[in-house]
């Protein structure tokens, strides 16, 4: 599955890139993410948790940064192994000055699901791996916003990254949103409320015509 | 809308032609599905100017549906269908059985039919879900396969045999032979002159444009100026030039409602290949037209399930307001295809102007005068194009006949629907079970497509040992 987007994170490109490279951040960003340590400055290793549909379990995984261009890109490959299946990506990220001290994120890469996971989540993946996205940078916007009002000296903003509940309602809540894109689906919603209204209609005219 | 003026002429459903053009184009929708939801609306006793208004509306209906589910038009014209005349023949018979052709039956007897129309549209839209969620035909082709579908449509059309040869000889209408001999072989003339011309319009006319459209409206035609000196047309213009169409409305509190909901629901069955086929045709010729435009592809057949959808979406409007069960017109998909014109708005017009003609007295009188001799001709040729389909439909999907399993299913199908529907009074099986629900008996076609269903159901379970390899000879 390939992954492309962009986003932009209201500071400076040192900040954001900063920000970047702290593991606390990076593993908050990831719900369900148990631990992550630093093994040196390339290498990092941690357990999460996923669920995907019907599929949860823990997965074990490296998170390798290399490319290192400081500050402006670099590429990042996980490998991730569990009792319900794989996932192994790679991919880039570049970030762009982009005036008014904002920095414009761009990333591609791509995904590989394998084992149970695949077989079982495979239809609600593309949703999951677009909602966690989403969180991660809903999170990652709020850590910034927390980072630079500390530095400036001003009350610190709390930070409290979303909790493994909170990020599962979240996606839930995405999903049905994918769903009424069905045309199936938004054809029942169509048929509904015409039947209802022919049917109404029909019990009038039936009232009119004895 | 179209933003550019394409190279090549024709129109994408997304595509508006100029007014005067849409109304023209409609207007051959209209004149190309008229023949067969007339003679449907005839055969079944139903009101012309109610099935004409009503099955317009449904076509619009469908098509705002698309759009609305899926932003886009499904180019298909949904008239009245075939598949449902024996089973609603059957009903009208107990309720009715002085009726002669093209008579009216009365709004008490539809209302206990167009309740079947209600279940086949249910049906639909369920077998539409179901698709969506199990990821496409293959799963529907394990309860439906080739062979039951390809069975029932041979029944529907073989099973009206004898409907067409009674109207052709008049012993439906109280026409014998011993009494009077001359009557009987003028009905017979008019008959078979107006199936010969059936026969040479649609041999001859084919690729010759629009009229190539139309065999089956110029072979009435011309029936009906030869029943003119026969002393078979009786035409009386009675109703006022602007009328009303007759609503009527399901009721679900009648004896016979069960039949009906069974009987008539279970034809569904019938229609989905038919109208999946149409599907895969027309999606085809849209993206043709579309790589030749150098316009983005619609790939239309994605949308298998959706279309079902649409098919019992139609049917529900049918009956909530009183009209026949309907079905996209492969009639109309040839029309598109000859005019590369696949406009939505077109359709939408043609279903507009479908729902003013019901409001034309003179229009339902006219079509009211064709005698029956006439339809007799026609349905020969009709009837038996429904059965050849279902043969055509198991040949395209290389069902193998020389597997004792299909073979087995598809035989019991055939004599079950076949033998019950013209051997039994009304095509009820004389079975005294279940006579609380089924209080004339069982309905035969429905009873042979369930039986046909539980015995590849059977297969499913229960694999067989062997699967014999295709047979292949020259």
């Amino acid at each position: 599955m390939k992954i492309e987007g962009e986003h932009v994170f209201k500071g400076p490109r040192q900040a954001v890139w900063e920000m970047f490279r702290d593991p606390e951040v990076l593993a908050s960003a990831m719900p369900g993410t148990q631990s992550l340590k630093k093994i040196d400055d390339q290498h990092y290793e941690g357990m999460m948790n996923v669920r995907i549909g019907p599929v949860s379990g823990s997965f074990a995984g490296q998170l390798t940064v290399s490319n290192e261009n400081l500050p402006e890109s670099c590429t990042l490959t996980v490998d991730g192994r569990g009792a319900a299946g794989f996932a192994k990506g790679v991919g880039n990220v570049h970030f762009f000055e982009n005036g008014e001290s904002t920095t414009l994120m761009k990333y591609d890469g791509e995904v590989t699901i394998g084992g149970t996971l695949a077989s079982v989540g495979q239809r609600m993946i593309d949703s999951v791996s677009k909602s966690m996205i989403k969180s991660a940078f809903e999170t990652l916007d709020k850590a910034l916003e927390a980072r630079l009002a500390a530095k400036s000296g001003n009350t610190p903003i709390e930070f409290k990254p979303p909790t493994e509940a909170e990020f599962a309602k979240n996606v839930a809540k995405d999903m049905a949103g994918g769903l009424t894109n069905v045309a199936e689906v938004r054809m029942l919603l169509y048929i509904v409320p015409v039947a209802l209204l022919f049917l109404i209609v029909a019990l009038i005219a039936r009232g009119c015509g004895g | 809308m179209a933003t550019t003026t394409p190279k090549v002429m024709g129109y994408l459903p997304q595509d508006t032609p100029p007014f005067g053009k849409m109304l023209l184009l409609g207007f051959q929708h209209v004149l190309t599905m008229f023949p067969a939801t007339v003679l449907c609306a005839l055969l079944m006793h139903f009101d012309v100017s109610t099935v004409l208004t009503i099955t317009g509306l449904g076509t619009v209906v469908a098509l705002l549906g698309a759009k609305f589910s899926m932003g886009n038009y499904i180019p298909l014209y949904y008239g009245s269908s075939f598949s449902y005349i024996a089973a609603v023949t059957a009903v009208v018979a107990v309720l009715q059985p002085e009726l002669t052709f093209g008579q009216a039956a009365t709004r008490e007897t539809i209302s206990v039919v167009q309740a079947g129309f209600i279940a086949t549209g249910l049906i639909n839209v369920i077998v539409g879900l179901i698709i969506r969620a199990t990821g496409g035909k293959a799963g529907i082709d394990k309860v439906l396969p080739p062979v039951v579908t390809g069975s029932v449509a041979c029944v529907i059309g073989i099973g009206l045999g004898y409907s067409a040869l009674s109207m052709a000889a008049g012993t439906c209408c109280g026409v014998d032979a011993a009494a009077t001999p001359d009557l009987t072989l003028k009905w017979w003339l008019a008959a078979v002159i107006t199936l010969l011309a059936a026969f040479i319009f649609s041999v001859y006319l084919q690729g010759k444009g629009f009229i190539g459209m139309l065999p089956i409206l110029l072979a009435g035609i011309v029936g009906y100026i030869v029943a003119i000196p026969l002393g078979l047309v009786n035409p009386q213009f009675v109703t006022p030039f602007l009328t009303v169409p007759q609503l009527t409305f399901p009721v679900f509190n009648h004896p016979l409602t069960v039949t009906v909901l069974v009987g008539v629901g279970v034809m569904a069955i019938a229609t989905i290949p038919e109208s999946t086929a149409h599907l895969y045709q027309i999606s085809l010729y849209v993206d043709h037209l579309a790589e030749e435009q150098g316009r983005e592809k619609l790939g239309l057949n994605r949308f298998i399930g959706l279309n079902l959808m649409l098919d019992g979406l139609n049917d529900l409007v049918n009956g909530i307001f009183g009209s026949t069960a309907g079905t996209n017109y492969g009639e109309n998909n040839s029309l598109m295809v000859i005019t590369r014109n696949y406009s939505g708005t077109v359709l939408i017009s043609a279903g507009l102007i479908s729902v003013l003609l019901g409001f034309i007295g003179p229009l339902k009188d006219a079509v009211n005068s064709i005698p029956t001799a006439v339809s007799g001709g026609l349905s020969i040729y009709l009837f038996g194009v429904i059965g050849m389909q279902g043969i055509a439909l198991m040949m395209a999907e290389k069902v193998n006949l020389y597997d004792p399993a299909n073979l087995a299913i598809g035989a019991t199908i055939l004599i079950v629907g076949i033998g019950g529907n013209i051997g039994f009074p009304g095509g009820f099986l004389p079975i005294p079970l279940l006579q609380g629900i089924f209080p004339y008996g069982w309905p035969a076609i429905a009873t042979g497509a369930v039986v046909g269903i539980v015995m590849n159901l059977i297969l499913r379970v229960w694999k067989p040992p062997v699967v014999r390899g295709e047979v292949q000879f020259q």
